[in-house]
């Protein structure tokens, strides 16, 4: 099997973004792969009743850039260069397989919380990404292990 | 860096076995991990009718019987020996996780198939039991792409 070339680590904008890019940052290193970071900001319009004359607030530019102000520090701190670091809008699987299909990814990365179960061991969005991923998925274990009973 | 220590490589009773395998391994070696493969055989109860006289089989064993034939010398081919192939009766998620915790493993290695989907292969009655894995689990898109 060849060697993983291209990894996508798709990343939320929290605190679980440095362990999971810490991950993906060995996994590209053991594989000598490229490495690219998405994050997908989830469009939400607030409409405030227009006959008001209240200008209507696009909530989606304000949560992109504060994506970008958590994550920015977070990949230049990991030496990433910054045109690795791509956050688009839109809905969260979608945006992940059709960036890995743009990008030729042969590995995507993902994190997962363990209370969810394995059967949800993927989330709703991971289970799509999962399903649908024409290439290899990897899921992240995020949750700390417990302690042994 | 030894990012991985244990590799689990769960797989179905069928020629996808290889590729798993194979995968598996070259992760083993890259991450000088051991390695080793679980196969969970979902437990089938068969009533045949006691009072004709016929002794119920015992589907379970059967396939497990079956799945180890099958699975050994795919198995030895890759390098791995009879004790690292385990084969267990039960629901298929919880087994795995159950072989996981058991063997130390970090990563868990499945396959999957676009068409047949995950849901497949994880029963939604495994949803009650929260899940014991803290492995990280790679899905091999086994599809011709």
């Amino acid at each position: 099997m060849k060697p993983y070339r291209h990894i996508l680590v798709a990343v939320e904008a929290d605190e679980e973004a440095r362990r999971l890019l810490a991950r993906a940052i060995e996994l590209a290193q053991q594989f000598g792969a490229e490495l690219t970071v998405l994050h997908v900001v989830e469009p939400m319009p607030l409409n405030i009743n227009g006959d008001l004359g209240v200008m209507p607030m696009d909530l989606s530019n304000e949560s992109i850039e504060q994506a970008r102000r958590w994550l920015s520090p977070i990949c230049a701190a990991a030496a990433l260069e910054p045109a690795r670091l791509r956050i688009e809008l839109g809905s969260i699987t979608h945006t992940i397989l059709g960036t890995a299909k743009d990008l030729g990814v042969d590995l995507i990365l993902i994190g997962h919380h363990r209370q969810r179960g394995l059967a949800a061991l993927f989330s709703h969005t991971d289970q799509g990404v999962v399903s649908k991923a024409r290439c290899d998925v990897l899921a992240v274990a995020l949750t700390a292990p417990a302690a042994t009973a | 860096m030894s990012l991985y220590r244990h590799i689990l490589v769960a797989l179905e009773a069928d020629e996808e076995a290889h590729r798993l395998l194979a995968h598996g391994k070259q992760l083993a070696e890259k991450f000088s991990a051991a390695l080793s493969a679980v196969h969970v055989v979902e437990p089938v109860a068969a009533d045949l009718g006691g009072d004709v006289g016929v002794v119920p089989t015992n589907i379970s064993v059967e396939l497990s019987e079956q799945s180890r034939k099958l699975l050994l010398p795919i198995c030895a081919s890759h390098g791995l020996i009879p004790d690292q192939l385990q084969i267990l009766v039960g629901p298929i998620s919880s087994s795995i996780r159950d072989a996981a915790d058991d063997a130390g493993a970090d990563l868990i290695v499945i396959g999957h198939h676009r068409h047949r989907g995950l849901a497949a292969l994880f029963g939604h009655t495994d949803k009650g039991v929260v899940g014991k894995t803290h492995c990280d689990v790679l899905v091999v898109a086994l599809q011709a792409t």
